[in-house]
């Protein structure tokens, strides 16, 4: 054990070694600890815990976990992929259908490439409510963003499928990319990718299961280009806290 | 509590397998850094590199996460297009290759979900934890502490796994490895260091 002392002069007699937060974290006792420090030590609480976070995770592995190599026919057919669409931009790609096996992804890109221009239709939200009257849970205005006019509403409704967050926005300026949806933490430092816009007025994603909204209500739409970033871009168009 | 550090039995027990056989421990590192480097670049050749040292994460990680193997695979091969047109995108400064090819691998995984446009369920033959509706780190963390015990060595990988899946003390493992005490809590230490770090560089998501 060393003798650390602290910024103010304190004398913090047995910060626990390396070796003591180890043992600790796994579970062990140590005879020569202090447990008293422990108490009155945050830092080394801290330490503890981190550590145990990872034990506790490592204990959780399981042989589904352990990394195994995909199937060997996996490289030609992303070199195959690669190719056809071209080495460097490869967006979209409508041609070269040759089989089944195609993969799923390049439909993905056709469809954001077919929401490039977005135009509203005239639905509105409410009319949805009335067609079908599933439960609203929860609410947000879209307010635009400075600089931006777009405004709107988000609902998270409870349907048999699970929630879904159902998002109306008309007036949205066409754009050379496409719009995605995102759930945001308070803060904006953490997030969620809900979805693309499709080209209908009102889009409707199915929430994933476990979706923590307390963690994450801030509704937020942003302008993304097809650069292959799968980051949020930081050009958000309109933005809302659901509330109940 | 002063323990000599030197353990040079434990890379006689497993030739071959101890980081130091291939030029020591930092070896893996710069090679890892070399391949991003010329990933960055947009060196083709590297596409190979990355996809042959991170496709095992990315595809178990896409497996946990999938209903069946096929979409297993085709969400891997999904990352790894998105990779190369994207690569432009990646910045080494600001973060890991693996952790930028883990962030697409959460986007594909809830791509592939929306695509089916219905709530994930539990793979039959994968009735444990965690199931593909719980969140996606707790698998992006089990699969690279996984990984990352595999590329511990020996003799601790074996030390770690008594530890952590046996339930065995150190003292317990000094004895059935017959190893100094001191010797297994300071690979304790150093391995469950290096668990934490791989946690940090690569499981933050970007």
């Amino acid at each position: 054990m060393s003798r650390v002392e602290s910024p103010s002069g304190e004398n913090y007699d047995e910060h626990y070694d390396d070796e003591t937060i180890a043992l600790l974290a796994l579970g062990e006792s140590v005879a020569s600890v202090d447990a008293g420090h422990l108490r009155a030590c945050a830092a080394c609480q801290s330490r503890i815990d981190q550590m145990q976070a990872v034990v506790g995770s490592a204990r959780a592995i399981t042989d589904e976990d352990r990394p195994m190599a995909p199937p060997d026919d996996l490289w030609q057919r992303i070199t195959d992929e690669i190719e056809s669409d071209g080495p460097v931009r490869g967006k979209a790609s409508h041609h070269d259908r040759r089989s089944d096996t195609r993969p799923r992804w390049a439909g993905w890109f056709a469809l954001a490439a077919a929401v490039g221009v977005l135009v509203g239709s005239l639905g509105t939200i409410v009319a949805m409510d009335r067609e079908n009257p599933t439960p609203t849970i929860a609410q947000a205005e879209l307010e635009p963003l400075p600089g931006k006019d777009a405004r709107g509403v988000a609902q998270v409704r409870q349907t048999e499928q699970g929630p879904m967050l159902v998002v109306d926005v008309p007036g949205l300026p066409a754009t050379d990319g496409y719009y995605e949806v995102w759930m945001l933490a308070p803060d904006a430092e953490s997030m969620v990718s809900i979805g693309v816009l499709g080209g209908s007025q009102v889009n409707e994603f199915p929430l994933p299961a476990g979706m923590d909204m307390d963690r994450f209500p801030v509704v937020d739409i942003s302008v993304e280009q097809f650069d292959g970033d799968v980051t949020h871009s930081a050009d958000s168009v309109v933005r809302g806290e659901l509330s109940a | 509590m002063t323990e000599s550090v030197a353990d040079t039995r434990g890379a006689d027990l497993a030739p071959g397998t101890n980081s130091s056989t291939s030029g020591g421990p930092s070896v893996r590192s710069l090679a890892d850094a070399d391949i991003s480097a010329a990933f960055a670049r947009g060196d083709e050749s590297a596409l190979r590199e990355v996809y042959l040292r991170w496709s095992p994460l990315v595809y178990t990680i896409a497996r946990r996460k999938s209903s069946n193997d096929a979409d297993a695979s085709d969400i891997t091969q999904a990352v790894f297009v998105a990779a190369w047109q994207g690569r432009q995108s990646f910045d080494p400064d600001a973060g890991s290759l693996p952790a930028w090819l883990l962030g697409i691998t959460r986007r594909k995984v809830a791509d592939h979900w929306r695509q089916m446009n219905r709530v994930p369920e539990p793979r039959a033959d994968m009735p444990d934890d965690p199931r593909p509706d719980s969140g996606i780190e707790t698998t992006v963390e089990r699969v690279l502490l996984a990984d990352e015990l595999e590329r511990l060595g020996e003799p601790q990988r074996r030390i770690l796994e008594l530890c952590f899946f046996q339930d065995m003390t150190h003292a317990q493992v000094a004895s059935l490895l017959g190893l100094p005490l001191g010797t297994v809590k300071s690979h304790i230490r150093r391995s469950l260091g290096r668990l934490r770090e791989r946690l940090e560089v690569d499981g933050v998501p970007r």
